[in-house]
């Protein structure tokens, strides 16, 4: 009796050691998926995404690499990511360069997926 | 006996805990860096990333967004992906993209335009190359004309080619199947698709992915002996025939026979 208590009692405690090891210590290394991205990569992503589609107009494919990002429902990601570019102007960006394309091709794609935001107004044709 | 019943136990209970812990239920990571994605991902970022070149044309966004995905060799990385996808067979605008992606991160982004935003192709830098042709050289191709329908992408490669020069050079190094597309002034284009066949296997390259060597430029190294065809891949029925040859170059060197072939629209 006495030896089985001590075998669970160490079957316990293995168990404890074998976990923290597996989670802490030494955890797997599993590598990232793009839904696990930190958000301002997953901006850039969708930053891409949307430049993309204002070149081969493939919205299936748009949506698709949204969806690889987590996004199920890509309007508002794509409305999110228009607003943190602006707050990241310090003056209104010119719609032809740089950011002010960025929001072009934003604007574009979210109004491909039905989605309408007074931010991306401005910026469609 | 209680000194084997607590091994055991351990033993076991170590095994369970970390078979859980790694197979199980793996930590989930969160909030990850680029660079941590899993390589098929990241494939699929670095097409992302040249289809958005293509869109804006900035060569230097692109570069940064290539670097992060922790590629130092950001040219290396892009061109590898292109070649490993035209290979495959993959779609024809996805790795055009790459190839002028590619292209402009080999060392000259403000001389590199992007395809889909280039209504006529960027000039072909100075090629820096200068191989000695044999003094016997003499084109053993007649010009044909090459039909090469309008890439839905690509606009710059339309129209029609004409194999306007063969040379048989002899160089140092690898024996090299070298295909030089360009327009009737002389300007490089990139990802023009070229194949090449032998007996019992099949390659294609792109031009474009070796820009020190000029925009237009594309090659595939030849084993000596071995009779090739090369074709571009939208005129599957012109075909020129190549083969590497001993030859003795300037410096007294034993080396092959590099064949170039120069393609150029009208």
């Amino acid at each position: 009796m006495r030896n089985v208590i001590i075998f669970v009692f160490m079957l316990t405690v293995g168990a404890g050691l074998g976990l923290y090891i597996g989670w802490v210590a030494a955890p797997r290394a599993a590598a990232a998926t793009l839904a696990s991205l930190r958000p301002s990569a997953k901006d850039e992503q969708v930053l891409m995404i949307a430049a993309a589609y204002a070149r081969d107009q493939n919205l299936s494919l748009a949506r698709s690499r949204l969806g690889a990002l987590g996004f199920s429902d890509p309007g508002p990601a794509i409305v999110d990511t228009a607003q943190r570019t602006l707050a990241a102007q310090s003056a209104p960006p010119d719609p032809a360069t740089g950011s002010g394309r960025d929001l072009r091709f934003l604007a574009q794609l979210a109004a491909a997926c039905n989605t309408f935001s007074p931010v991306l107004q401005p910026y469609l044709p | 006996m209680r000194a084997l019943a607590a091994i055991l136990g351990l033993l076991l209970g170590l095994s369970l805990g970390l078979g859980y812990a790694w197979f199980v239920s793996p930590v989930e990571y969160t909030d990850t860096e680029p660079s941590m994605l899993r390589a098929g991902d990241k494939a699929e970022v670095l097409q992302l990333i040249a289809a958005a070149y293509a869109a804006d044309g900035d060569v230097e966004r692109a570069r940064a967004r290539v670097t992060a995905l922790g590629e130092g060799d950001a040219a290396g990385v892009v061109t590898a992906l292109t070649q490993r996808l035209a290979a495959s067979g993959a779609e024809a605008a996805s790795v055009q993209s790459l190839a002028a992606l590619a292209a402009a991160l080999g060392g000259q982004p403000s001389a590199v335009t992007p395809i889909a935003q280039s209504a006529s192709p960027t000039p072909a830098p100075t090629d820096t190359v200068a191989p000695t042709p044999l003094p016997s050289a003499t084109p053993f191709f007649t010009a044909t004309p090459i039909v090469v329908p309008g890439l839905p992408t690509s606009p710059p490669i339309t129209g029609l080619f004409t194999l306007t020069n063969t040379e048989t050079l002899c160089e140092a190094g690898a024996a090299l199947l070298q295909v030089i597309a360009q327009t009737a002034a002389g300007e490089g284009l990139r990802g023009v698709e070229v194949i090449v066949e032998w007996a019992g296997g099949q390659d294609r390259f792109f031009t474009g992915l070796k820009p020190q060597r000029g925009v237009g430029y594309g090659d595939f190294e030849m084993q000596p002996g071995v009779a090739y065809t090369v074709r571009l891949a939208d005129a599957p029925d012109a075909s020129y025939s190549a083969r590497a040859e001993p030859c003795t170059e300037a410096g007294g060197n034993v080396s092959a026979t590099s064949v170039r072939f120069t393609f150029t629209q009208p």
